[in-house]
C-alpha cells in the first residue's frame, strides 16, 4: 500500500534535483523580469526624458542652420538670419499640409 | 511540488504588481486628452452645433462608405502628426535664433527692445499653432473612432468638426507666415539701422 506514496516522494525528489527543471524555472523568472524591466522603462519618465533630449538635440541642429551662432554682429549677419528664418517658415506649405480638398465628401468617398 | 509552484506564483505576482501600477499611471496622464466619454461628449456637442439631418438614402450612403472615409482620415491624422512635429521644431528654432540675437545685441550694448515684441509674437503664435494642431488632431481622432455605422449623424457632425478645426490651424499658420513676411523684415530693418547708427559692433 505504501508503494505509490514512496513513488510520489521519489518523483518529487527527482524533480527537485533535476537541473533542467531548475534551469527552466530560472529562465522563466529571467524572462519575466526582463519583460517587467522593459515595461517599467517604457512607462517611466526616463524614457520620455531621453526622447525629449533627442528632440532638443535635433532642434539645436536646425537652429544652427538658421544662422551661425558666432561671427560679427552686422547687417550681413542679420540678413542671413532673416533669410534662414524666412526659408524655414516658408518651407511649410499650408495648402499642401492642411489641404481642404482632402476632407471634402468626394475625396473621402462619401 | 505544490509548494514550489505556490512560491513561484507569489513571487511572480509580487513582480507583476509594479508594472500594472506603472501602466495605470501612464494612462492617467492621457485621460485629460482623450477618453471615450470625452469623445462622446464632444460628438454630442458637435451634433447640437451642426444639427445635421440625414435622409434615409443619405444615411445608407454614409453607413456603407464611412469606413473607407475613416481610413482616409487616419492617413491624414498620421501625416498631421509629422507636420505638427516638423512645424513645432521650426518655430522653436526660430524663437531660439531670435533669443540668441537679442542676447548678442545685449552683449554689444545695443538696444534691441523691438526684438522682444517679435519674440513674444512668435511665442504666442507658436503656442496658438500647438493648440490648434492638438484640436485638429482630436477632431480627427473623434471622427475616426466614432461608430459611424451605428451613428452616421454623429460621424457627419464629427466630420464638420474636423473641417472647422482645419480652418483654425490654417489661420494660425498663415499668421505665422505673415509675421515672417512683414513684421520680421521691419524689425530686422530697424535693427540694422540701429547697428549702422551705433557703428558696427563685433560680436562674441
Amino acid at each position: 500500500m505504501e508503494k505509490p506514496v514512496e513513488n510520489n516522494q521519489t518523483e518529487k525528489e527527482l524533480l527537485r534535483n533535476n537541473p533542467v527543471f531548475i534551469i527552466t524555472i530560472a529562465c522563466l523568472i529571467a524572462v519575466v523580469m526582463s519583460v517587467i524591466g522593459f515595461l517599467a522603462y517604457y512607462n517611466s519618465d526616463t524614457r520620455r526624458m531621453v526622447e525629449q533630449l533627442q528632440i532638443n538635440n535635433q532642434q539645436e541642429v536646425v537652429e544652427s542652420t538658421l544662422a551661425p551662432a558666432t561671427g560679427d554682429l552686422n547687417s550681413a549677419y542679420i540678413n542671413s538670419l532673416e533669410d534662414g528664418i524666412t526659408q524655414a517658415v516658408e518651407k511649410h506649405d499650408d495648402d499642401t499640409e492642411f489641404s481642404s480638398s482632402e476632407i471634402t465628401d468626394s475625396a473621402l468617398g462619401l | 511540488m505544490q509548494k514550489v509552484i505556490l512560491l513561484i506564483a507569489t513571487f511572480l505576482c509580487a513582480l507583476l504588481i509594479p508594472p500594472v501600477a506603472f501602466a495605470q499611471d501612464g494612462s492617467l496622464s492621457e485621460i485629460g486628452s482623450y477618453t471615450d466619454d470625452a469623445r462622446a461628449a464632444r460628438v454630442t456637442k458637435l451634433r447640437e452645433t451642426y444639427r445635421i439631418t440625414l435622409s434615409d438614402k443619405e444615411r445608407e450612403l454614409v453607413v456603407s462608405r464611412c469606413k473607407g472615409a475613416q481610413g482616409a482620415l487616419s492617413k491624414i491624422l498620421e501625416r498631421l502628426k509629422t507636420t505638427r512635429f516638423e512645424r513645432e521644431k521650426t518655430y522653436t528654432s526660430v524663437i531660439s535664433a531670435l533669443a540668441n540675437l537679442k542676447l548678442r545685441f545685449e552683449n554689444a550694448h545695443t538696444d534691441a527692445s523691438n526684438l522682444d515684441l517679435l519674440i513674444v509674437t512668435y511665442q504666442q503664435k507658436s503656442t496658438g499653432f500647438r493648440l490648434s494642431a492638438g484640436e485638429y488632431e482630436t477632431t480627427l481622432e473623434d471622427v475616426i473612432r466614432v461608430d459611424c455605422v451605428f451613428d452616421p449623424v454623429g460621424f457627419r457632425a464629427a466630420l464638420e468638426g474636423v473641417r472647422s478645426a482645419r480652418k483654425d490651424i490654417v489661420g494660425i499658420s498663415s499668421d505665422i507666415t505673415e509675421t515672417t513676411k512683414s513684421t520680421l523684415p521691419t524689425t530686422f530693418d530697424s535693427l540694422k539701422l540701429r547697428l549702422s547708427t551705433d557703428g558696427e559692433t563685433s560680436g562674441e
